[in-house]
């Protein structure tokens, strides 16, 4: 006799009591992506290509932006950032387009805001063939740095999962969320060392964006795959106690508001 | 003997707001009232519900329009969350709720069948098992990879009970589902349920139908405002319950000619 689970409440053994379920939900995702598109798979590298040419035409070759080998340099900051992006705002409205299910049949609300960050990360690596060609043909030093790769997945997995739950949330009983959402990540963009280098902000005004965690993890993808250097494991550690904190915070976010989703949808 | 479901001094309230009458940000800032509370009603749904069912019963819930059985349910199978009280549950629970099915709209039969044994718990290799019989059981062979919008009432209900009783579930809930099938599928679905009852599952059926409940169930609960008015035998329940409504109706007839 086991006491009756609130499944609306996000809790870490939904990887495991539910893992075919966000499998089969992540899969359906992808699949969904380009369904029905004659070039279907190959949007994967056709979106970010499109951007990075119309990036390097503005930024490499009008602005001048002090970046050799600019589309390698856009493209390494680019393909997470079009995960991160993309989750973002797919996430934030999950529960509200679960509208199917939450309350109304036995569903296990916090995998839906999950999906949509695991899809991104799945989509991102298969997209990064594109950036080891532009990497090879540009002669960058590859060095030991691409051993990091692995925790800045892991580090913006956490990230993304934990805004994505707040976010969730928060839209279910605030719904004005997904239309400043949308202002803030562009906001984000521009204010980040994502199309344009580091060095090209003025010294004075660094810091403002240096302190920003999301430039730590955007740079360190730059610093493995563009600059070829080690990220400073410091640095990392410390972004991996950021990424566990906005976790924690997301979930305890998501476990207050889910009460009344069933309620509120 | 073990118990299936067992429900201690079970409350369900929600909060009603008046609906506020300035609905915009530029409204609310212009009277000032932005941050003002709003006036919130209780409304106690279920009322210190206290219930068990043993396994491999038939339980019946029966009730007026609006008398807190759905919300009972729906508190059963933890989609809403109780406000206080217990709920303690032994196996697995599949329910065909009245309120929509559960189904993704866009999605085909075939993938929905998939995502609902998923969320009952089965692995793909035991959806796999189940898939042609459920898609049998259903009579939709021929739309199973049609999207689920293009389907009749009928159609969901047909499917969305197929699954249901296919993934093999310890307690089975049903809230009055079986008026929307023609009379065949009805048949086919109550010789299932006999089947059901036959294996020493556990059965939970809310209705207003009395012949029903009594065709049916061992033991039954009255709800009537939230609040649990007779339990025991069927024909207990039943006798107390057509008295209430005849009580009613008597007194809706003296009003009538008064």
């Amino acid at each position: 006799m086991q006491h009756l689970k609130d499944m609306s409440r996000m809790r870490l053994t939904i990887f495991r009591d539910h893992g075919w379920l966000l499998y089969s939900l992540v899969l359906r995702d992808l699949r969904g992506r380009y369904k029905g598109s004659f070039l279907g798979f190959f949007w994967t590298f056709l979106n970010p290509l499109l951007l990075m040419l119309t990036y390097t035409v503005v930024f490499g070759y009008f602005l001048q932006v002090n970046a050799p080998a600019y589309p390698a340099f856009i493209l390494s900051g680019l393909l997470p950032w079009m995960w991160f992006s993309t989750a973002l705002l797919q996430g934030s409205t999950s529960i509200l387009e679960g509208a199917s299910y939450v309350g109304k049949t036995i569903f296990p609300t916090p995998v839906l805001p999950l999906v949509p960050v695991l899809a991104g990360m799945v989509n991102y690596l298969l997209s990064l063939p594109l950036l080891l060609i532009l990497l090879l043909f540009f002669k960058l030093p590859v060095g030991w740095g691409l051993l990091c790769f692995p925790v800045l997945l892991i580090i913006q997995t956490l990230l993304l999962c934990g805004l994505t739950m707040a976010l969730s949330a928060l839209s279910v009983t605030f719904r004005d969320t997904q239309h400043l959402l949308g202002h803030i990540v562009t906001i984000l963009f521009f204010m980040m060392p994502i199309m344009y280098p580091l060095t090209a902000i003025p010294e004075r005004a660094r810091w403002i964006v240096e302190h920003n965690p999301l430039v730590g993890l955007f740079y360190g993808y730059q610093q493995i795959f563009y600059y070829g250097e080690v990220p400073h494991p410091q640095r990392l550690l410390w972004l991996f106690v950021f990424a566990v904190a906005v976790f924690y915070g997301g979930q305890v976010t998501f476990n207050r508001q889910s009460e009344s989703f069933a309620e509120h949808i | 003997m073990t118990l299936a479901i067992h429900v201690e001094h079970l409350s369900k309230t929600f909060k009603r707001y008046q609906p506020r009458r300035y609905r915009t940000l530029k409204e609310s800032l212009i009277n000032g009232e932005m941050f003002e509370r709003r006036l919130s009603e209780q409304v106690e749904a279920v009322r210190d519900v206290s219930f068990s069912v043993e396994t491999g019963e038939t339980f019946g819930i029966i009730g007026r329009n609006g008398a807190g059985k759905s919300t009972l349910l729906k508190l059963l199978c933890g989609i809403l969350k109780p406000t206080s009280g217990r709920i303690a549950v032994n196996g697995r629970v599949a329910a065909l709720l009245s309120l929509g099915v559960g189904f993704h709209e866009q999605m085909s039969g075939r993938d929905n069948v998939f995502l609902n044994g998923l969320v009952l718990g089965l692995a793909p290799r035991e959806i796999r098992a189940r898939f042609d019989d459920i898609v049998t059981f259903a009579e939709l062979e021929d739309f199973i990879d049609a999207p689920v919008w293009t389907y009749s009432t009928g159609m969901r209900m047909r499917l969305a009970f197929s699954v249901a009783v296919n993934v093999d579930p310890d307690i089975l809930i049903i809230d009055e589902v079986l008026a929307v099938g023609d009379v065949a599928f009805t048949e086919k679905c109550l010789a299932r349920m006999r089947e059901f009852q036959t294996r020493g599952k556990t059965l939970l059926l809310v209705t207003h139908d009395i012949a029903t409940m009594t065709a049916w169930c061992r033991r039954a609960l009255w709800l009537d405002h939230g609040q649990v008015r007779a339990i025991g035998t069927p024909s207990d329940v039943a006798q107390a319950y057509l008295n209430e409504l005849a009580g009613a109706s008597s007194a809706a007839a003296i009003n009538a000619v008064a």
